[in-house]
């Protein structure tokens, strides 16, 4: 439970605001690279409440501009990509990517004009099929040179899906390990759905088996790692670490990444990678398919009662929406309101990874406060490693010391 | 005419406002039980301005529980019910009807967490095909033994209809006798005109209601509210008598129109149940002792009008399809035959909440002026910190025979104003 004052602070994040302060020192996705297509139109986005520009000039790189223009406020997104830059339509102003205003073409020649307008203009980096920027003042940090952020085009499917709610209640989803045993239970199991690792059984039936389990977990250079160990039989462990990545991811096999548009409403990015191997993203993108529009939101919403089919309930699945995750979470963290109103909740012992995360948010915001370079931000190209950012999902003999297990699966 | 905070006092029934505890501490509908299928789902309600879920346990009781999930707020009307209670699809946290919290599957087993929430919860009653439930503090009084309430199988009808505005304008256009003649007014091409004729007379409701359209409005305090006598001229000599009442804080009774003796007329009874203070339900009962009612009629009066989620066909988008032909020489509105319509156009044009600093209220209005007294009284009784009158706790005063409704010609002779203790069914 926290105070009104304390879920403001990790809850806004418009500009002006310490939460918002404190992600805009974080690089954050702003677009998959297929919504500006070389050649293509630039998109209208907001993101932190800013209104923006997203498009890619005529070499191929992505700018990130305010939507309005300097000059009488038209709107950019319907601009032309040309020139090396962002051309508005209403006089021809052009805009370079970093918000340089290169050309106005109706001004008298010799006049200096252009050169004192500066559009808003935020840096990107494009890796993996996602357009990242920072918002941030000084300075961008590194990248993290996180596992998945370093696969082969091959190895990775990313897709986004548009959420109704405030950007925390929905990655602390994510970080909640006991959901699993309820939210996404399959009453009947799927034949065809993927067994862990050294079993036949899914993970599913485990899940099922055992709906109390053991959460553990410990500080990180990136956040938070989180044990969760449940017992199908006294011999035996299922062991998953999924993990808390500051100030609004989370890796847990796939990674999802949870992007304030404004406080009411944001966009869930999903990366869905094997470091060793292709994905199957043809699959992926038929499944979402039957879900998602093309304009990345979900079909089933609280105006159609997220289609919720109480047969289904009885004979497949526990909360009849259908097989897809992604809608299940989306039904529970829309459901708990705009802003989740952390001053009624009741948190137990499933919810520890939420009250550490918090903590970790609560006290970066307040460094910040005290003028401090908040944490988890890198600026050692030495310090930028990330092999011990892992998920683990297997079983393994009772025996087994599992909160070391992720030193034996690091990659070298 | 009201002050701006008297107005306040009566309109708003948020949790904490004065108007709201008066109106927590009777018994009101929260739902038909029709909308409670019987091993199906919960559906999402919200009244005084509360979310909350309704559902009926595997037992068939209805419960009514705040709707998000004390634990991290999930909606509660996507739940399952099952193992005597309403469980959370979040992660399976279990509640029963009493808003305990019965278990929390994911906690450690030594743990007594559960003992420690308590989710809101408000005591339920099904009664004559509707849900109520009790808002209030403390015990529950009795629910009042209205007739409305005491039919028997096959003898009651009940629906509702989605308002657009706050709850008091709603019932004070139920408490004003003398609207009927003009915004309910039958011309010679509606077939109301040329229904049965009133008992004891000569011609039919509507065809008396345009022969005299300023009838005498007289009225009587009683221990549920008000009795409305409103008399008109009939035929020569002859004076039609229409008794309808308040029933306190939101509601009144009124003859239901389906029966045909002096003994049954039917009761009817309009509840006007605020969801916000901007919208209300209003649930239509109609009731008959002897015999069976006439569903065909019923529902030509009512749901054929009415969308599967009760909200009317004709509504202010597209301008209740008014038809200006129509009022030429069929109805005096142009919209229809169902006085449903009629009324949640007229309460609906008042204004999300009428503003009732600038209205100007004359004779025919006595009854509503009336009734703002008696709800003003009750407001201060509970700013005191007392119980409103007409909250009923003793089984032994707990019986309304008295409440009776007719619509009746006779001899202008006739003792009009006790002639209603002869009528009170056996």
């Amino acid at each position: 439970m926290l105070s009104r004052e304390e879920n403001d602070l990790i809850t806004q994040t418009g500009p002006g605001t310490p939460g918002g302060d404190l992600f805009r020192r974080y690089w954050q996705p702003v677009g998959l690279s297929e919504e500006i297509p070389a050649g293509g139109s630039p998109v209208s986005v907001k993101f932190l409440g800013e209104e923006l520009a997203l498009f890619r000039n005529d070499s191929g790189k992505p700018g990130l501009l305010g939507l309005h223009c300097a000059h009488r406020a038209a709107d950019l997104s319907y601009g032309r990509c040309e020139d090396g830059g962002l051309r508005c339509l209403y006089h021809g102003w052009l805009y370079d990517i970093a918000g340089n205003c290169i050309e106005q073409p109706g001004e008298p020649e010799g006049r200096d004009f252009k050169d004192k307008v500066k559009q808003k203009a935020y840096p990107c980096v494009e890796r993996i099929g996602i357009v990242f920027a920072y918002m941030g003042p000084g300075e961008p940090p590194l990248m993290p040179e996180y596992d998945f952020l370093n696969v082969p085009e091959s190895h990775v499917y990313v897709t986004k899906y548009f959420n109704e709610s405030n950007y925390l209640q929905a990655n602390e989803g994510n970080i909640d390990p006991q959901h699993l045993s309820y939210l996404h239970k399959f009453v009947k199991d799927d034949p065809d759905r993927p067994v862990v690792a050294g079993t036949k059984t899914s993970s599913n039936s485990f899940f099922g088996q055992d709906v109390a389990p053991q959460i553990e977990i410990e500080d990180t250079d990136y956040g938070l790692r989180i044990f969760s160990v449940r017992t199908p039989s006294e011999e035996e462990k299922y062991v998953r670490i999924t993990n808390f990545i500051f100030p609004n991811a989370s890796l847990f096999g796939g990674v999802h990444y949870h992007v304030p548009i404004d406080d009411t409403h944001h966009w869930k990015f999903r990366i869905t990678f094997d470091v060793a191997k292709p994905v199957d993203k043809e699959r992926m993108q038929a499944e979402d398919a039957k879900e998602i529009g093309p304009d990345y939101r979900h079909r089933r919403t609280e105006a159609n009662r997220f289609m919720q089919d109480r047969d289904e309930m009885k004979s497949r699945s526990f909360i009849g929406m259908g097989p897809n995750f992604q809608v299940h979470d989306l039904w529970a963290t829309n459901s708990e309101g705009p802003i989740q109103d952390r001053t009624t909740e009741h948190l137990g012992y499933t919810d520890k990874a939420i009250t550490a995360a918090r903590r970790q948010l609560l006290a970066a915001i307040r460094d910040m406060q005290e003028g401090n370079e908040p944490p988890y931000i890198l600026r050692d190209p030495d310090e930028n490693h990330f092999q011990h950012l892992l998920a683990i999902n297997e079983v393994v003999p009772s025996s087994v010391d599992w909160k070391n297990l992720w030193k034996e699966r690091m990659t070298s | 005419m009201l002050t701006k905070e008297e107005n306040d006092l009566l309109t708003q029934t948020d949790a904490g406002t004065p108007g709201g505890i008066l109106l927590r501490s009777f018994w009101q509908p929260a739902a038909l039980s029709e909308e409670l299928a019987h091993d199906g789902a919960p559906i999402k309600v919200r009244i005084f301005g509360e979310d909350l879920v309704l559902f009926r346990d595997d037992a068939g009781n209805p419960g009514l529980l705040g709707l998000h999930c004390p634990h991290r707020a999930a909606d509660l009307s996507y739940g399952q019910c099952e193992d005597g209670g309403l469980r959370c699809l979040y992660h399976g946290w279990l509640f029963d009807a009493a808003g305990n919290c019965t278990e929390q599957p994911g906690e450690p087993t030594d743990s007594d967490f559960k003992n420690k929430v308590k989710q809101t919860a408000y005591p339920c009653k099904e009664q004559a095909g509707l849900i109520f439930t009790y808002m209030g503090q403390g015990e529950p009084p009795l629910l009042p033994a209205y007739p409305v309430l005491q039919a028997g199988d096959g003898q009651w009808f009940v629906t509702k209809f989605f308002q657009e505005c706050n709850y008091l304008q709603g019932n004070e256009g139920n408490l004003d006798p003398e609207h009927l003649s003009f915004l309910h007014r039958a011309f010679i091409n509606d077939p109301r005109a040329n229904a049965d004729v009133v008992l004891g007379g000569e011609a039919s409701f509507d065809i008396l209601l345009g022969k005299d359209k300023a009838p005498v409005i007289e009225i009587e305090e009683t221990n549920y509210g008000l009795r409305i006598f409103t008399t008109r001229n009939a035929e020569e000599g002859e004076t039609f008598l229409r008794l309808t009442n308040y029933v306190f804080p939101n509601m009144n009774a009124f003859p239901g129109g389906v029966g045909g003796t002096p003994a049954d007329q039917g009761h009817g009874m309009h509840w006007h149940v605020p969801i916000d203070d901007t919208h209300h339900w209003k649930y239509q009962l109609t009731t008959v002792w002897t015999g069976s009612l006439d569903k065909t009629k019923l529902n030509a009066g009512n749901v054929d009008d009415l969308k599967a989620d009760y909200h009317l066909i004709r509504n202010t988008e597209n301008r209740f399809l008014q038809d200006r032909g129509e009022m030429k020489d069929t109805t005096f509105a142009g919209m229809g035959f169902n006085i449903q319509v009629h009324d949640v156009w007229a309460t609906a044009g008042e204004g999300p909440i009428q503003d009732r600093t600038t209205e100007h209220l004359g004779y025919t209005d006595k009854v509503i002026t009336a009734a703002r007294r008696q709800l003003l009284d009750a407001v201060r009784t509970v700013q005191e910190g007392g119980e409103p009158k007409y909250v009923v706790r003793d089984a032994g005063s707990n019986s309304f025979g008295h409440m009776v409704s007719f619509n009746e010609v006779g001899p202008k002779s006739t003792d009009w104003h006790s002639l209603w203790q002869e009528r009170i069914p056996k």
